[in-house]
Order: structure tokens, then C-alpha cells, then sequence
């Protein structure tokens, strides 16, 4: 007899080697190893989150009632995964190029990134999966309350809503720790994907261990079986050709449009290839998972009492043939098979109810626009962990509102078919480019409201939430509208007779609004991108040029994908535009691209209002509508060669235009140079000599007059000696033939003596300086003079020109991949975009305010020092202030 | 031929329907008959996904030579 202790802290063991497991996978990704963490086994694996405690306890059950028709439940999606290339290879196709992050996404970003439609899915799935994660709570209570019961001291029901309550916490840790870790751009969760195969391969052990012994063990071999199988009940059943074939579809249509299967197949999805081996693979696993459930119900009804429920079979027969370690890990196997449904339908759950719902209103709360507003990425990931929260604590309230009195088939269903409500819209939308946003939203609120009158609120029995007349007799009496026969169409099965209504309501809905109005241009071009997936990923242009300052979008995307990431895409643009620096022409096609990046963090529809936010109103031009109309392909070739060669010219163009601009601007400098020298060195010697005519002519002065005008010559002369040094030293590295004394030092030190010598730290200074001294403590082997002196140019630049009332310096570093980032940021008015280009050239003086002393030099020879220490020195715009980013490759770090 | 799969998966699971009651033929059987079904179309998916993946990784379009099959 398995002691109930024992078994709990198998499962907690259990449950920390997911941890483990999740945490190690997560820790190789981030390192970019991703190797056999993204193979084709482990993306086949994780679509068994299709296979959840319902079929892994319920099918035997759902066997021992209704026969051989439990594998429709499996026909379904086996028929889709081996027909993929219809529609799957389509939609993961669709998800990569439009960077979908959930299916309420993809329906919204095909009808032209409506939020309503955004918002209808996302309400259909919550209700949708809610029962379902109830289901899974009651399978796991169940489960452990039958191990309870052997033990003597079965569960009362508060207990056993304890359990639930402490499951459905657990399983919230799991999926904020593992599913809200960061936002990846892809949503992609390597941690969470890794436990799922995990879990997918214990169930299915644990299943095939079960049915192995009730076939070898208890029915006497295949023979036996056979024999028995012959003379069960089960085989009496009658067969409903009706029930047949409505699950069939029914549950097609589910692994498309569940939530979590989406989430799984598409988002999850590395590479297109490894839906071919899931092609085969996938259903093969659902075809093992269902190998031994008929052996199993008939044995369990021959051999338990009567009476005991037939869902828990898996579990009962092992224990009571006294097979404890059998039985535990069975338990195991539905443990995994709710755990894992449950952590990735919250997932996916939460990365849409924060997309769709909370990201729109928090961003018409923010009455300054995404420009202005705080760090978005917190509250992304906030709303997420708040819903992951929410999702769970709805899925615990209904387990404890229903009691867990349904057979746990039932739900099941009822869900499925809540949620296949979706097909028509998706598959209308990624093979009909006639679908309009209004049809689809047609369609869904037109399945969603037959779905809960004929199905989900008689679900809950006469007298809960409709009264018995209302059943038997229909609302005020109208026969035609009974809830469970429409129309007067009697004696189909309830749940075949809800799914043929809504489907069929659904889908006219959609098919007539659609065809009786216009899709708008937003929605055409997303449509023809949708339809035509294959033949243009490209996407079209929705974004008019100009308008949009470049630094001001920086600053948004940085508070979505992070500063790094964001700051690396503006570079690769710029790069690709043929222009240097971090702020890139603000073209249509650069928009488009930033666009679906974001998409990828906050979903489409959001992405779209930020970025109108800034750009302002978005047009579809009449060449982007042109390219959705079906012109012939000659047309289309020879736009696309003019286009491919104005692209190439106006890359050249704009090359061609900045170097004039500097070589124009250098010229200038040139001039500037002479005459500034000639100033510079004029100055001091003019002093130089009306003072020495003074000592020579002047024979009366005083002792102290004398050694007072010999002092400022001696100070003149030295400003003059340091003029020409700054020259001397600045062609010297200019000519690239300086030697460089390399020495062993720590950058915390070097800060520390660069801030003391730049004289920031004085009170008259007035400035305040953010450091975090731990991430500085990086030891280095350079030149570390030469590293110090730009420091100090740099604070030094920090304290002279910051014009803050309240100044701050933040000096923030740290080891990015194989270099050392050192950023100096000040929250004065910062460099205005035109003269940021030519600071670092020589006597860029920005201000004449011969104040602030110095000849313009200093940032020349910074450039120069780095450049010769291997390293770089650039302007980082969008920080709020003047920002230098200082770069040094870390073969300069010494390893610690 | 990879959109005809399915079809004929559909096909084949969807024959015991046309069987009548007269015909009864035991559990057993129609066991045997969805299992091996189900064997032959997962053989099938796997020779396909073989040589739609090796078309695939030639430079020619896999669409091309998907519409001739």
C-alpha cells in the first residue's frame, strides 16, 4: 500500500525536476546554445499539451461508456497534422513573417489590426478554456483523493479543494517564473517548451506502462484481450454515425484553434521544417496514447466493482492488483499531461488578455502617448503575470463552484466546440481574401452566443442557469427556439446539435456580412499578405514617410524590446540605409520593420497605435493597393526591378550625400582650424608679450607686481605648451604610430581617479553622480592612462556643458557578449541631432562660450585614443541627456 | 499528393459508417481496422515529409514541383 506521504513527495520531487529542467533548458538558450533544445522531437513532443488529464484519465472512461468512440478525439488531429501542408504549413508560415504572438493576434492582425476582434477572441478563449482548467484541477483532486481513499481516510470536499487551491498556486509560479521571464521577440519559452516534452514523454510512458500490464499482466495476452474485448459491454454499444463524425471535426477544429495548440504549433514553432517530422511523429504519439485505452475500460469493468468510476481506471486497476510503483506512476502521467495543458493554455491566455485588452487601455490611459510613458516592458510583463494569476484563479473558482459533479468528458467537448468558434474567421482569413473585419466579428459573436444557448449554460443542468421550462419548452414558449432543438430539429444528440448550429450560424454570418460590405485598405493588404503568404513575404508598406523623428522612435522601442536589442535594430537600419549611427531615415519600409518587431512583444494591433502614436496617421498609398490587386505579372516584375534599382540608387544617393556633407563640413573645419589656431595660439601670446614689455619697460614696479605679471606669463606660456600638445598628441595617434603602455587595472579605480581628477565630486561642482560600483569592478589590461584621459574628457564634458538645475552624471557598465560598454549619460538638453555627426571631429567647438575654455579637442583625441586601443566612442541618442557609449572588446578584460 | 492524404484518411476513417448493423463484425476487429488505418497514414506522412524535405532543400521551388505530383 503506496502511503499517501510517499506519493505526495514523488510529486514534489517531480515537480522540482520540472524546475530544474525548465531552469537549465531557459540557462542554455540565454547562453544561444539552442542545439537539440529546438529539434523536431521536442516540437512534436510539446504538441501533446493536445493530450491533457482529460484524455489521459477520461478516454478510458469515455471508453467504457461510449466504445471505439473515443479516437475521434485523436482522428481529428492526426487527419490535420498529415494534411499540413493545407493549412498548418500556412499558418507557421504566417506566424513568422507577421511575428503573431497568440491566435487572437493573428485573427486581429488579419482583418487590419482591429482590437475588437482582438478583444472578442481573447473573451471567447478565456471562457473557453476556464472549464477546461477546472477540469484539470478536478483530475489532479481526484486522483489523489483515490490514493487517499486506499489509505483509509478519504477526502472531504474541502480538502480536496485545498489541493486544488494549492495546485493551481503551484502552477502560477511555474508559468510567471518560466513563461514571464522576459519578452522575447518571438515569445518564444524555451524552458517551459523543454518541461512540456518532458511531461510528454512520462504520460506517455506511464500510459504504455499501464496498458502493458493490463494486456500482459491481467487479460491474458493479445488473444486473451481479444477474447474479452468480444464479450464486454463495451462492445455492445451502439455506433451514432452522427456523434462520429461531428467529433471528428470538432476536434480538427480544436487543435487549430485551442489556444494552447496554437501557442504550441505556431508561436512555440523554430523552424517550418519541424512541422514535417511532427507530421508523422505527432500522430503517432496520440496513436500510442491511444493504443491500450480500450484494453484498459474493458478490464476495468470486468474487474472492479461496479459503481467505481470508470474515469480513474488508469489509476484504480494498478492499485488494486497491489502494483503501487504502476499506480504512482500513472498518477504521474496525469499529473504531467494537467500540468503541462494548464501552464501553456495560462500562457497563452495571458499573452493575450495583456495584448488585447490591458496594453489598449493602459496606452489610452497614458495621456502622453508611448513616447513619454514609463518603462512599457514592465507593464507588459506585469499584466502578464497579473492574468496568468487570474486565469488561474477563474479556472479554481469554477472547479469549486461546480463541485467536480460532470463526468470529465463532458467538458471537454464543451469547450472544444467554444473555442472552434474561431475556424471560420481563421480559415476565411488566411484562404478568403473577401473576408472583412466585420464578417469575422459577425461570425464569431454569432457562434459564440448559439454555443452558450444551446451548450454551455444547459451545460450547468435545468435549474442552474436555465429554468426546465425554458429546456423542455423554449423562451416564452416559442417551441422553434427550444436550446437544445433549434429550429425544431429533435433527437440529435445535444452536443452534435450545438455544434452543427453554431458552426453553421457562425460561418453564414460570416460568408454574407463579408460579401455585402468593403474590406478597408488596412484590411486588404493584410489580407492579401495572409492569402499569399508564399509568393510575397514581403510585407507591404502601411506608413507614409516623414513626419516621424527617428530619436523619438528609438526612445518607444526601447522601452518595449529593451535598450540593447532596440538600439542594434536602429543600427542594423542605419547600416542598411548606407548611413552611420543609430538614427536611420524614418522610410516606410524602416516603419514597417519596427513595427513587427514590436508586434512580436505586444501583438499587432498595439504595435500599430504606438507607432501611430508617433508617425501619426497611417495611409495605404495607391502603389501598396496596386500591389494587392491582381495585376499581371509582367506588371508587377517590372515594378519590382524599378524598385529593386531606385532602392539601389537612392542608397547610393543618400551615401553619396552624406559624404558630401562632410567632406562640405570638413572643408569648412579646415578653414575653421586655421584661423581657430591661429586664435588659440594668438591669445596666450599676446598676453605673453604685453606682459614682458611691461617687465622690460616699466622700471618702477613693486616686488610683488613683478612676480605677479611673471606668474601670468608663466601660466599663459603653459596653456600654450598644453595647445600644442593636445595637436602633437592628436596627430601622433591620428597617424596611428603610438605606443601604447599596457598595465594590469580594475575600471572601478579608473572611474574613481577619472571623477576625482575631472573635479565632478566637489560641492561647488553641484553634480550627482549614479554609479553601481559592483558591475564596475571589471578588471582590464589596456593602457589604462589612455583610458583614463577620455574618461575624464568625458565627465569633464558632463560637468562643463550639462545644464540641468539639478545635473546628474549616470556612468553605467557592463559586459555585453565579447565587449565592455561603458555609457556616460547626463540629463542636460543633450546634442541636437545636426551637429551630432561632427562632435568628434577637430576644434567642434558646439557653443562659442569661451567659458568653457578648452580648444574643442578633447573629444577628437578621445575618438583617437579608442580607435587605437581597439575599441570604439559614439553618441547614444534617445537617453534623455547628452550620452557617450565608450566600447573596448574584451580581449582587453582580463579573464577573472 | 500531400493534400491528398488527409483525404483519404478521411476516407478510411470514415468507412466503418457505411457498414450496417447485419454486418456486425465485433469489436475487436474495428479495433484492428482504426489502429491500422491510422499505421498506414503515419507511414504515408512520414515518406512524404522525407521527400517533400529533401525537394524542399533543392533551390527549386517546392511549390512547383508539389503542383506537378
Amino acid at each position: 500500500m503506496i502511503r499517501f506521504n510517499v506519493l505526495v513527495a514523488v510529486c514534489f520531487c517531480y515537480v522540482v525536476l520540472l524546475f530544474l529542467v525548465a531552469f537549465f533548458a531557459e540557462r542554455r538558450a540565454n547562453k544561444g546554445r539552442l542545439g537539440w533544445l529546438r529539434s523536431p522531437m521536442v516540437y512534436t513532443l510539446s504538441l501533446s499539451v493536445y493530450c491533457t488529464a482529460w484524455t489521459f484519465y477520461g478516454a478510458v472512461g469515455y471508453a467504457a461508456r461510449s466504445g471505439l468512440e473515443f479516437v475521434t478525439i485523436y482522428i481529428g488531429p492526426t487527419l490535420i497534422l498529415v494534411g499540413w501542408w493545407w493549412a498548418l504549413r500556412k499558418l507557421v508560415r504566417i506566424g513568422k513573417t507577421q511575428r503573431i504572438t497568440s491566435i487572437a493576434d493573428l485573427i486581429s492582425s488579419r482583418y487590419g489590426k482591429s482590437n475588437l476582434l482582438g478583444v472578442i477572441v481573447t473573451l471567447l478563449a478565456v471562457v473557453g478554456t476556464t472549464p477546461y482548467i477546472a477540469l484539470q484541477l478536478q483530475s489532479v483532486t481526484l486522483s489523489l483523493a483515490v490514493f487517499a481513499g486506499e489509505n483509509g481516510h478519504p477526502l472531504t470536499q474541502t480538502e480536496l479543494n485545498a489541493n486544488a487551491l494549492w495546485l493551481a498556486a503551484g502552477l502560477a509560479v511555474f508559468t510567471v517564473l518560466f513563461g514571464t521571464r522576459n519578452l522575447d521577440a518571438n515569445e518564444r519559452h524555451h524552458g517551459v517548451v523543454m518541461a512540456i516534452a518532458v511531461e510528454a514523454v512520462v504520460k506517455l510512458v506511464a500510459l504504455l506502462a499501464v496498458g502493458m500490464f493490463v494486456v500482459w499482466g491481467v487479460g491474458g495476452g493479445l488473444s486473451g484481450m481479444s477474447e474479452r474485448i468480444a464479450h464486454s459491454p463495451i462492445a455492445d454499444v451502439q455506433f451514432n454515425s452522427g456523434r462520429w463524425v461531428g467529433l471528428t471535426f470538432l476536434s480538427a477544429a480544436a487543435i487549430i484553434s485551442l489556444p494552447r495548440m496554437f501557442q504550441v504549433l505556431v508561436v512555440e514553432n523554430a523552424d517550418e521544417r519541424h512541422l514535417a517530422t511532427a507530421s508523422w511523429a505527432f500522430p503517432l504519439y496520440i496513436m500510442l496514447m491511444s493504443l491500450f485505452v480500450v484494453p484498459i475500460a474493458v478490464i476495468g469493468l470486468s474487474e472492479m466493482p461496479t459503481g467505481a468510476n470508470p474515469d480513474l481506471f488508469v489509476l484504480t486497476i494498478p492499485l488494486s492488483m497491489g502494483q503501487d510503483g504502476l499506480a504512482a506512476l500513472a498518477f504521474l502521467g496525469g499529473f504531467s499531461s494537467a500540468t503541462s495543458m494548464v501552464i501553456v493554455a495560462s500562457i497563452a491566455l495571458s499573452t493575450m488578455v495583456s495584448n488585447h485588452i490591458v496594453m489598449p487601455v493602459w496606452l489610452r490611459w497614458q495621456e502622453d502617448g508611448a513616447t513619454v510613458s514609463g518603462d512599457v516592458r514592465k507593464v507588459v510583463l506585469g499584466a502578464r503575470r497579473v492574468s496568468i494569476g487570474a486565469v488561474l484563479t477563474l479556472g479554481y473558482l469554477y472547479y469549486s463552484l461546480t463541485g467536480g459533479t460532470e463526468a470529465l468528458a463532458s467538458i471537454g467537448l464543451i469547450s472544444f466546440t467554444g473555442v472552434a468558434q474561431v475556424l471560420p474567421a481563421l480559415l476565411g482569413g488566411i484562404f478568403w481574401r473577401g473576408a472583412t473585419r466585420r464578417g469575422a466579428a459577425a461570425g464569431l459573436l454569432v457562434g459564440f452566443a448559439v454555443w452558450a444557448y444551446t451548450l454551455f449554460l444547459p451545460s450547468f443542468g435545468a435549474g442552474a442557469a436555465f429554468s426546465a421550462d425554458l429546456l423542455n419548452n423554449g423562451p416564452f414558449g416559442i417551441s422553434l427556439l427550444r436550446p437544445q432543438s433549434l429550429f425544431g430539429v429533435t433527437g440529435m444528440d445535444p452536443l452534435i446539435h450545438a455544434v452543427f448550429w453554431s458552426m453553421v450560424l457562425n460561418t453564414f454570418a460570416f460568408l454574407i456580412v463579408s460579401l455585402s460590405g468593403f474590406p478597408g485598405p488596412m484590411e486588404r493588404l493584410q489580407g492579401a499578405q495572409f492569402v499569399n503568404v508564399f509568393e510575397h513575404s514581403t510585407a507591404a508598406h502601411g506608413w507614409a514617410q516623414g513626419g516621424a523623428e527617428a530619436e523619438d522612435l528609438l526612445m518607444m522601442a526601447q522601452r518595449i524590446l529593451g535598450a540593447d536589442e532596440a538600439q542594434a535594430l536602429f543600427l542594423r537600419a542605419t547600416t542598411d540605409q548606407g548611413k552611420a549611427g543609430y538614427l536611420p531615415d524614418t522610410t516606410p519600409k524602416f516603419l514597417e520593420r519596427l513595427e513587427r518587431e514590436l508586434a512580436g512583444s505586444v501583438g499587432a494591433a498595439t504595435a500599430h497605435a504606438m507607432i501611430g502614436q508617433i508617425v501619426g496617421r497611417s495611409s495605404v498609398s495607391v502603389e501598396d493597393l496596386m500591389a494587392v490587386a491582381d495585376e499581371t505579372q509582367q506588371m508587377l516584375e517590372y515594378s519590382m526591378r524599378l524598385e529593386a534599382q531606385s532602392e539601389e540608387l537612392s542608397r547610393t544617393a543618400r551615401q553619396l550625400q552624406e559624404a558630401n556633407e562632410k567632406l562640405t563640413e570638413l572643408s569648412v573645419q579646415k578653414d575653421a582650424f586655421l584661423s581657430q589656431i591661429s586664435h588659440e595660439l594668438r591669445t596666450p601670446m599676446t598676453s605673453i608679450r604685453a606682459f614682458s614689455e611691461i617687465l622690460m619697460d616699466i622700471e618702477s614696479l613693486t616686488q610683488e607686481e613683478q612676480s605677479k605679471y611673471s606668474v601670468i606669463i608663466h601660466e599663459e606660456a603653459i596653456r600654450l605648451t598644453r595647445l600644442l600638445d593636445d595637436l602633437l598628441d592628436l596627430s601622433v595617434l591620428e597617424r596611428g604610430n603610438v605606443s601604447l603602455d599596457t598595465q594590469d587595472g580594475n575600471l572601478r579605480d579608473l572611474l574613481d581617479r577619472a571623477l576625482t581628477a575631472s573635479g565632478v565630486l566637489d560641492e561647488e561642482a553641484g553634480m550627482r553622480v549614479l554609479r553601481d560600483k559592483a558591475a564596475e569592478n571589471i578588471p582590464l589590461r589596456t593602457d589604462t592612462d589612455r583610458l583614463r584621459q577620455v574618461f575624464i574628457n568625458l565627465i569633464t564634458n558632463a560637468r562643463k556643458y550639462c545644464d540641468a538645475a539639478k545635473p546628474e552624471l549616470k556612468i553605467n557598465a557592463r559586459l555585453r557578449g565579447k565587449e565592455l560598454v561603458i555609457d556616460f549619460i547626463d540629463n542636460g538638453a543633450g546634442i541636437p541631432k545636426k551637429s551630432q555627426a561632427i562632435i568628434f571631429e577637430k576644434f567642434s567647438r558646439l557653443s562659442d562660450q569661451s567659458s568653457a575654455g578648452g580648444a574643442g579637442l578633447g573629444l577628437a583625441i578621445c575618438r583617437e585614443i579608442m580607435v587605437n586601443l581597439g575599441g570604439a566612442i559614439s553618441y547614444l541618442p534617445g537617453q534623455g541627456g547628452a550620452a557617450f557609449r565608450v566600447v573596448l572588446p574584451t580581449r582587453f578584460v582580463q579573464a577573472t | 499528393m500531400a493534400r491528398l492524404l488527409p483525404v483519404l484518411g478521411l476516407f478510411l476513417f470514415m468507412l466503418p459508417l457505411l457498414g450496417d448493423d447485419e454486418t456486425e463484425s465485433g469489436m475487436a476487429v474495428q479495433l484492428a481496422y482504426v489502429f491500422g488505418v491510422w499505421v498506414v497514414l503515419i507511414i504515408c506522412a512520414l515518406l512524404l515529409a522525407r521527400r517533400l524535405q529533401t525537394s524542399a532543400s533543392n533551390p527549386e521551388d517546392p511549390m512547383a514541383e508539389d503542383g506537378s505530383q
